[in-house]
C-alpha cells in the first residue's frame, strides 16, 4: 500500500504521539480491545508501523498508555466538576455517569481488563496523581468542610474505589449487569450507594 | 537574552535557564480544628493577627482562580512530569480553599468576611472577562510568586507565629509549605505555552497583579481595623504596620525576591527553598 503524500506529512514527535493515541482511541470505540492492532493503528494515524513502535515500544504499551491517559483525563474532568460547584450539592450523579460512560461505552473497562489478563499487566503509575487529585477535589467540596465532616471526608477514597470497581465490572460485562438492574441501568444504583456513603453522618463505632 | 525561535533552540534555552522540577508535591489532606473564639487575635495579639486574617479572605476565590487558569492549559502539556505536577497543584490548592473557607466562616466574628469574599469573587470575574487564558495564567504566575516568597519568609523565621494559637499556626505553616512546593507549576506551564517568549507579558501582568494584591490586602486590613474599632488609633496602626514592615517585617523581607521576578530568564526554582522545605515538611508531617 502506497501512502498518499498527504498522509505521510512529517509530524513532530508530539504530534505523532497524539495522532497515534487518537487513532487507537477511535479504534477502541469502534472495534473493542481486539481491534487495536499495529497495522490498523498506524494506517489510521497516517504513520508507519516502526513509527508506532518507536513512540510506544509495543502495542501493549500503547494500549496501557491510552488507558492511563483516558482515565487520567476523566479524573481531571471530575475534579474540575467538583471544584466548580460552590453550593452544598455535589455533582455525584454526573461524575458516576461519566465514569460508567467511559468504562462502558468508551470501551476502557474492557481494555483495562484485557491488559490486566494479558501477561504484561501495566502498573498505571501516572494514575496515582490523577486519583489523588479527584480525592482532594471531592474532599475540598464546601459540603464536606469543617471538623464535623471529617468522617464523611474519610469515605471519599473508599467511595472512589467503589465507583471504579463497579464501572470496571460494568465495562467488562454490561449485558449481565444490565439484566440484573433492569431498565434503569447499573449506574443509578452505584450513584445512590456513593451518595449514601458520603452523606451518612460519622459514626463513632466506625 | 534573545527569544528562542525553533524547538531545538528552545530546548537548549530551557536547559540553560530553567531548572528541572526537583520538588516533590505531596497532598496533605489535613482538616484543621480552628479555635474560632480566638480568630481575631490568635497570633499573640490583635496587631500580629490582622495581616493573616486579611490574606485569608483572599484565598478561597483566589486559589480557585489559580486552579482554573492552570487547568485551562492541561491539553497543551504533553510532558508527563509537568502533567503530574499540575494534578498535585490542583489537589493542594483545592484543599487550601476548603480550609480557608472554614477559617473565613469563623472570621465573620471580626469583620464582614462574607462581603469581602464576595468582592474578591466579583473582581476576579471581571479579570476573567477582560483577560484571555494566557493573561490569566500570567496573573496566576505573578500571584503564585507572591505566595511563594511570603511562604519562604514565614517558613524561615519562627518569629512570625511565635506564641500563636497552635491550630492557626499549623494551618499557616501547612499552607506555606505547600505554596513553596508547587511554586513553579504555573510558571512552568506558562514557559511551555509561550515557548519561553512570554517575558514581556509576564512582567506587564506582574505590575497589574502587584497593584491588585496590595490594594486588596490594604482594603482587608482597613476593614478589619474598622470593625474592631482600631482604625482611628495611631498606636494600633503602629503595631500593625510594625509587624508587617519592621519586625518580623514580611513586607521588608519579600522586596528583594519580589524584584527578581522582573529579571529576564527568572525561574521560581532559582530561589532555592530545599532546606527550608525539608525542615517544614518534617514539622508538618511529624504531627499529621
Amino acid at each position: 500500500m502506497k501512502p498518499s503524500p498527504e498522509k505521510r506529512r512529517r509530524l513532530d514527535p508530539a504530534e505523532a504521539r497524539e495522532a497515534i493515541l487518537k487513532a487507537a482511541e477511535d479504534l477502541l470505540v469502534r472495534d473493542g480491545p481486539d481491534g487495536l492492532r499495529l497495522t490498523e493503528i498506524a494506517a489510521r494515524a497516517g504513520v508507519s508501523h516502526p513509527n508506532v513502535l518507536y513512540h510506544f515500544g509495543s502495542v501493549a504499551q500503547l494500549q496501557a498508555q491510552l488507558a492511563e491517559r483516558v482515565v487520567a483525563r476523566l479524573a481531571d474532568d471530575i475534579a474540575a466538576a467538583f471544584l466548580a460547584e460552590n453550593g452544598d450539592t455535589m455533582p455525584i450523579g454526573l461524575a458516576v455517569a461519566e465514569v460508567f460512560r467511559v468504562f462502558g461505552d468508551g470501551g476502557y473497562g474492557r481494555l483495562i481488563a484485557w491488559l490486566t489478563l494479558s501477561a504484561n499487566e501495566p502498573t498505571f503509575e501516572a494514575l496515582g496523581a490523577a486519583l489523588e487529585e479527584v480525592r482532594a477535589a471531592i474532599s475540598a467540596h464546601p459540603a464536606l468542610r469543617g471538623p464535623a465532616n471529617a468522617g464523611r471526608r474519610r469515605r471519599v477514597a473508599p467511595g472512589i474505589q467503589l465507583v471504579l470497581a463497579a464501572a470496571l465490572g460494568y465495562g467488562v460485562s454490561r449485558a449481565m449487569l444490565d439484566s440484573l438492574s433492569g431498565a434503569q441501568g447499573a449506574h443509578p444504583t452505584v450513584e445512590r450507594l456513593l451518595g449514601e456513603l458520603l452523606a451518612l453522618p460519622a459514626t463513632k463505632a466506625g | 537574552m534573545g527569544a528562542p525561535r525553533s524547538a531545538t533552540v528552545y530546548r537548549i534555552w530551557e536547559a540553560r535557564y530553567a531548572c528541572p522540577m526537583t520538588t516533590r508535591i505531596s497532598v496533605r489532606d489535613i482538616g484543621f480544628d480552628l479555635d474560632a473564639a480566638r480568630v481575631c487575635d490568635w497570633n499573640a495579639g490583635f496587631a500580629r493577627t490582622v495581616l493573616w486574617n486579611a490574606l485569608s479572605i483572599m484565598f478561597p476565590h483566589g486559589e480557585r482562580f489559580f486552579i482554573q487558569s492552570v487547568a485551562a492549559f492541561r491539553e497543551s502539556i504533553d510532558d508527563p512530569v509537568l502533567a503530574e505536577a499540575i494534578r498535585g497543584f490542583v489537589a493542594q490548592e483545592a484543599l487550601h480553599t476548603r480550609e480557608h473557607l472554614a477559617y473565613n466562616a469563623a472570621l465573620q466574628r471580626c469583620v464582614d468576611a462574607a462581603q469581602l469574599d464576595a468582592d474578591v469573587a466579583a473582581y476576579l470575574d471581571v479579570v476573567r472577562e477582560r483577560h484571555g487564558p494566557l493573561e490569566r495564567l500570567a496573573v496566576t504566575c505573578a500571584l503564585e510568586h507572591f505566595t511563594a516568597i511570603m511562604a519562604r519568609a514565614v517558613l524561615s523565621d519562627p518569629a512570625y507565629f511565635a506564641g500563636a494559637e497552635p491550630s492557626f499556626g499549623r494551618l499557616w505553616h501547612w499552607h506555606a509549605l505547600e505554596e513553596c512546593e508547587h511554586k513553579s507549576v504555573a510558571f512552568d506551564v506558562f514557559e511551555r505555552v509561550t515557548r519561553g517568549k512570554g517575558y514581556g507579558l509576564r512582567v506587564r501582568i506582574m505590575l497589574l497583579a502587584t497593584e491588585m494584591f496590595v490594594r486588596f490586602s490594604a482594603k482587608h486590613i482597613v476593614k478589619i481595623m474598622q470593625s474592631q474599632g482600631a482604625a482611628r488609633s495611631p498606636r494600633a496602626w503602629l503595631a500593625v504596620l510594625g509587624y508587617i514592615c519592621v519586625r518580623p517585617g514580611l513586607a521588608r523581607r519579600i522586596v528583594m525576591p519580589y524584584l527578581r521576578y522582573y529579571a529576564p530568564g527568572f525561574h521560581p526554582d532559582h530561589i532555592d527553598d530545599r532546606r527550608v522545605l525539608e525542615v517544614a515538611r518534617s514539622r508538618i508531617e511529624a504531627v499529621a
